[in-house]
């Protein structure tokens, strides 16, 4: 979309963009619209929620443009808002919010199939491969997901998930922890 | 535990397989129409211009303030004006001494008193807007005892035919001439003294003899002239001589 420098942080880009370059928000739009709508496409299931979400939380940044100070990295901050949407998403369709992200000890991880079933076979197709994991991804409980997430589209360290999920470190450590270990078993991988 | 933390430290460094299956596996991308929306939103903004600019404050009050403001200077002016055209016209009169300039009093403030004679000018609108008083004076005092631009000037004589007046004396004068000036200033004194209504002819006779014994024969026939003029029919059998 706009050929900038990827030197360029995202946090100088949405300076540039907050003092009135549109092409420098072009830019940092580019890095980021992929994980950001994987991340409410996995969360909601539905590709038309996920739009809705994907397009609240720029048209969000947009507007929040002159207030936007770089106190921490655009990252951390596009992602916060992401999690704030959703949750607000999830208070308006469920009238509440998961129980996954009150208890940082990831309930429901009896509802996971058994790591220990049928050995899949040694050469998978990559689709089935996908499946699978896009599968397991969805039967993780909302927080232990939304915390893979981060890390995997949006690049978000453990302090960074934290901070954009308002959690302590710790929490957010042992939520990437169970959804990772789940994750792996049902990719059968062993060694990494 | 323990291999757990050493499962999430390895899948963190981004080389496992768990790592490399979501990547293949995550492909899915927002449409392009999507896109365009949020790029057009993004542009708008930016052209919209600052929005910081205008506080809760103006933006409830900015409008009704500037109509106030806007109504306060339109009332003003037209009240200024009223008065204005309300103050009596000033007189241009030939040779009338201009208002002092203050510049001109700086730039020479030992000159001599006595004005100096100036060339005649046309009256200046204009000027007069400039030279007005401050209206805070003109409040201040009595409107009909404020002093006029050019009031004063107009009721006195002009400079110039009063020092024609004073050379006339040393001029030389006809004993006509001389008769009736005398005679004008007997009028004049008589009228001033506000009796010449009331006078009866026999007070004016009495004058008249009086003057004539004083020696003042013109004063006297001028006297006599105007008594003529009065009582045209008063018998003048006892007139003095």
């Amino acid at each position: 979309m706009v050929g900038m420098d990827r030197e360029i942080t995202d946090e100088a880009l949405m300076l540039r963009y907050r003092d009135g370059d549109a092409a420098a928000f072009e830019a940092l739009y580019e890095r980021h619209r992929g994980g950001l709508y994987r991340y409410f496409l996995r969360q909601t299931g539905e590709r038309g929620r996920a739009e809705e979400l994907f397009q609240d939380v720029w048209v969000n940044i947009v507007h929040a443009r002159r207030r936007y100070r770089p106190s921490a990295k655009f990252s951390t901050y596009l992602y916060r808002v992401a999690h704030n949407r959703l949750i607000d998403d999830y208070r308006s369709r469920r009238g509440r919010v998961p129980v996954s992200f009150d208890d940082p000890d990831c309930p429901g991880e009896e509802t996971l199939p058994d790591p220990r079933g049928p050995e899949p076979a040694r050469e998978l197709e990559r689709r089935e491969q996908t499946e699978r994991l896009l599968a397991a991804l969805g039967a993780l409980p909302e927080a232990q997901r939304e915390a893979f997430l981060m890390h995997q589209e949006g690049g978000l360290t453990l302090d960074q998930i934290a901070a954009a999920m308002g959690v302590g470190f710790e929490t957010a450590k042992s939520r990437l922890r169970y959804a990772v270990a789940r994750l792996r078993r049902e990719l059968g991988e062993r060694d990494g | 535990m323990a291999e757990r933390d050493d499962e999430l430290e390895h899948y963190l460094k981004g080389g496992s397989k768990l790592s490399r299956a979501w990547r293949e596996a995550a492909d899915e991308e927002p449409n392009a129409d999507l896109d365009e929306v949020i790029i057009e939103a993004a542009r708008r903004e930016v052209h919209r211009g600052p929005k910081v600019a205008y506080s809760p404050f103006s933006r409830s009050w900015g409008v009704p303030l500037a109509l106030a403001a806007v109504l306060v200077v339109s009332v003003t002016v037209t009240l200024v004006m009223h008065e204005d055209a309300s103050e009596p016209l000033p007189v241009p009169v030939d040779g009338a001494p201009a208002a002092p300039a203050p510049a001109a009093e700086a730039q020479s403030p030992k000159a001599p008193a006595v004005p100096k004679r100036e060339e005649p000018r046309a009256p200046e609108p204009a000027l007069k807007e400039h030279v007005r008083p401050d209206s805070r004076e003109r409040e201040a005092t009595p409107r009909q005892a404020a002093p006029a631009p050019f009031a004063g000037q107009a009721l006195k004589p002009p400079a110039e035919s009063a020092a024609r007046k004073q050379a006339l004396p040393s001029a030389p004068a006809t004993p006509q001439q001389e008769e009736n000036a005398a005679a004008a200033a007997t009028r004049a004194k008589v009228e001033d003294a506000g009796r010449v209504q009331e006078m009866a002819p026999e007070e004016w006779l009495a004058r008249i003899e009086e003057l004539r014994r004083q020696g003042k024969q013109a004063e006297a026939d001028a006297l006599l002239a105007e008594f003529k003029k009065r009582f045209p029919d008063y018998p003048l059998d006892a007139r003095p001589k």
